[in-house]
């Protein structure tokens, strides 16, 4: 393996566990609110370490360009998404899960 | 075909400087992600000038110009929060206990224009703990993951350096383009 191969797979291998935590959070978390939280902050993370990642490995300057254009693109698309999700919920009138006293 | 319709709100900047300057943005755009073959042509001429359109339509009246050097230096700021909003959130999901105490906080907002209260609503759920639940012109209602965290603090220094991102309005906008 060459030095950009072994950085690439190491960047790609540490996003690996934020994907993971989203999902575990959808699974564990208890409300529509907070699970929200995991999914966007922990995939936005993980695709980030995956881009950069790939971007290491990448052919051409070209390729990176498209590689960060992508990881804009899904930022922002999540990030909007996801305060469309929680306004749905409470326009829903979905009340928040809170920790019982 | 796309019809330019005449009716709803007026464009603010319809002048043609606000249109080339948008075509060649999101013609690069699409250059950049499509990989440049040309043969793709047609299909990128259509999908800029849809993207021009639906930008002329949507972008508020009172938009504001972006300072890039602000932008440069708003970036590691940005990453690094996203970073520890990531393990932030890691470390809750994956502790035993789930150590959690969510709640809803009003954020009073200073910003003055849409863009930056989007932009600031886009940021507060990159932020560790925070989610935009509903951006009113003066209110930003978020959902907090730990309300012992300091969520007011944190994000008014976020709302801070986002006004820093962009000039101050050049001259008061006339009372009846505001929408």
């Amino acid at each position: 393996m060459t030095i950009p191969e072994l950085i690439g797979a190491g960047l790609v291998l540490t996003g690996i566990p934020f994907f993971l935590t989203g999902t575990i959070g959808i699974l564990r978390l208890p409300d529509i609110y907070t699970r929200l939280h995991a999914l966007t902050k922990a995939d936005n993370v993980g695709l980030g370490f995956i881009i950069l990642g790939l971007a290491v490995q990448a052919a051409s300057w070209l390729e990176v360009v498209k590689l960060f254009l992508i990881w804009f693109l899904v930022l922002m698309a999540s990030a909007t998404a996801c305060h469309l999700v929680a306004n749905a919920a409470l326009d829903k009138n979905i009340e928040p899960w809170t920790r019982k006293k | 075909m796309i019809v330019m319709h005449s009716e709803s709100r007026p464009y603010r900047s319809c002048c043609p400087a606000a249109i080339v300057w948008r075509f060649v943005l999101f013609g690069v755009l699409w250059l950049f992600l499509s990989g440049a073959d040309i043969r793709g042509w047609p299909f990128g001429v259509a999908a800029t000038l849809a993207a021009v359109w639906l930008h002329l339509r949507l972008a508020g009246a009172d938009q504001r110009r972006l300072r890039p050097l602000a932008v440069v230096r708003f970036i590691p700021y940005f990453v690094g929060l996203s970073i520890l909003s990531g393990i932030d959130v890691m470390k809750r999901v994956l502790h035993p206990a789930l150590p959690i105490d969510p709640a809803l906080i009003d954020f009073p907002l200073h910003i003055d224009h849409e863009g930056g209260r989007v932009l600031l609503a886009d940021c507060v759920s990159l932020l560790p703990g925070t989610i935009s639940a509903r951006l009113d012109p003066e209110v930003l209602l978020i959902h907090t993951l730990d309300k012992g965290l300091p969520v007011l603090s944190t994000v008014r220094d976020l709302e801070r350096r986002i006004e820093e991102l962009y000039h101050r309005a050049a001259r008061p906008e006339p009372a009846e383009e505001r929408r």
